[in-house]
């Protein structure tokens, strides 16, 4: 059987507002969300907590929005490239070339910090061979984060937390503005620290140990209009 | 003639004739006499895509036509095809698909079950897609307004063509370049005995060298769109895709809905 690849179709918004990471502001309550996000190591078994992601694009960049509920939010990472990813984050891998192995990945969390780098995945799924170029940092990459609730104290019932991110294409080595009906490979992921832990993917991953770096399930996002 | 019906195509025309009220070129997956009831075209465009991870083969040998021996053995199938216009309906007879590269070339097998095998075919660039086939479309660089399509049935006719598809959907602006022939290609069917129950199987291999589509050897973790069809006349045709075209408009020229091959080694 074939593996499932799932797609989403940005679409192209002229004129983008600054980032306000605001579910209901700017573009985004007229744009589609990416589909349920579903645990990783599983056939598709959706994940509990609840994250809306959607995407657009314009002339010069990608425009993304992760809106995490989370009763719970918790992060103390505050420095560029410190290992965000230890804690709850949301993170984006994205190809914009034809060739798997080479890669950015983004991370995010709820405190603004921003962990970025190139990959270089060999294998396509992730193996000894694995290099992360944890110096690269993406250039004129502007992102905001919100949320209502009082971030790593445990008497706050916190209700969501959300970040918005753009990225410049010309940052992305040099890659090309895409043409419409033009794709990219990507997938998009949240991690969930409240236990029991929740690692999040939007396309399907059944198996648990290579983690989010499996390359040959990147979903397609298809540019249009 | 053997097992091959002839004459079939002719009453299918003249069928037809009668439905659209002219035959005066071979009907051909595309044309709109086959619409289905309307649906959301830019739905269909979200569905997920198929991918398949194309594998190194060692020592490819010689073509055969035959899955069960060298270079197949071992190497995955390619996953089911599903009728176009459908939601994920099985095609009557089962296919078998498996894809494999060298260092030269794309190796493809197609074993297919059927029961009565029209091939009335044998010109190269004749038009193979009116009989019993199987077909590839293939963007080796990722442009899914360019591609190659290949077309063969089971007494071996070839029909490969260059395509322009601005659209992605087959629609006016699409254009076939059919005097082209693909450097180096070479391909073999054969076919199996009748079974007890009246089944048979055919099967075709082709080799295609990226010298033929104008391109250099993919590295490890390159992305080719692809898709894999076939055509069977039943008692009606049956158009079976390996991803998903539940609008069957377009037939098989719907490059959006291309899957993905992934080179491996």
């Amino acid at each position: 059987m074939a593996d499932q690849i799932p797609v989403y179709r940005l679409k192209k918004v002229s004129n983008l507002p600054p980032l306000s990471a605001r579910l209901d502001q700017g573009p985004w309550p007229d744009l589609p969300e990416f589909g349920e996000l579903t645990l990783l190591g599983t056939a598709g078994e959706p994940a509990r907590c609840k994250t809306v992601v959607k995407a657009c694009w314009s002339d010069t960049s990608i425009r993304i929005l992760w809106h995490c509920e989370d009763d719970a939010v918790r992060a103390s990472h505050t420095k560029r490239d410190a290992p965000l990813w230890s804690e709850e984050v949301v993170e984006l891998f994205v190809c914009p070339g034809r060739n798997l192995t080479d890669y950015y990945e983004f991370n995010f969390n709820a405190l603004g910090a921003v962990f970025d780098a190139h990959i270089s995945n060999p294998s396509i799924i992730r193996n000894e061979s694995f290099k992360p170029d944890i110096p690269w940092n993406c250039e004129n990459l502007q992102w905001v984060v919100a949320g209502e609730g009082k971030f790593n104290n445990t008497a706050s019932q916190d209700k969501w937390w959300a970040v918005e991110a753009d990225i410049p294409f010309a940052s992305l080595g040099g890659a090309a503005v895409p043409r419409v009906g033009e794709y990219w490979h990507a997938n998009v992921f949240r991690i969930e620290r409240t236990e029991p832990e929740q690692y999040c993917t939007w396309s399907v991953l059944p198996a648990f140990k290579p983690g989010f770096h499996q390359a040959d399930r990147f979903g397609s996002w298809v540019f249009i209009e | 003639m053997g097992l091959y019906r002839v004459g079939r195509a002719a009453a299918i025309c003249a069928f037809l004739a009668g439905l659209v009220g002219a035959c005066n070129r071979p009907a051909r997956p595309g044309d709109d006499r086959a619409l289905t009831a309307p649906r959301d075209v830019a739905a269909d465009a979200a569905l997920p895509l198929p991918a398949y991870r194309v594998r190194y083969l060692d020592g490819a040998g010689p073509l055969t036509a035959r899955i069960d021996q060298p270079p197949w053995t071992g190497v995955p199938d390619l996953g089911r095809l599903t009728q176009v216009g459908t939601d994920g309906a099985p095609m009557r007879f089962d296919t078998r698909v498996k894809v494999g590269w060298t260092d030269k070339s794309i190796r493809i097998i197609w074993h297919c079950l059927d029961g009565e095998i029209l091939a009335e075919h044998v010109e190269r660039d004749s038009p193979v897609y009116t009989d019993d086939c199987v077909e590839l479309f293939v963007s080796p660089t990722g442009d899914l307004t360019r591609y190659f399509e290949f077309v063969a049935n089971a007494r071996g006719a070839m029909f490969d063509s260059k395509i322009a598809n601005p659209s992605l959907k087959r629609t006016g602006s699409f254009r076939i370049a059919e005097a082209w022939n693909c450097p180096g290609l070479r391909w073999h069917a054969t076919r199996g005995p009748v079974g007890s129950d009246g089944e048979r199987w055919w099967a075709v291999e082709m080799e295609i060298p990226f010298a033929g589509l104008g391109v250099e050897a993919p590295a490890v973790g390159d992305v080719w769109r692809a898709n894999v069809c076939r055509i069977d006349h039943v008692d009606s045709e049956q158009w079976g895709s390996w991803s998903a075209l539940p609008h069957r408009r377009y037939g098989l020229h719907q490059s959006d809905r291309f899957g993905l091959w992934i080179f491996e080694r």
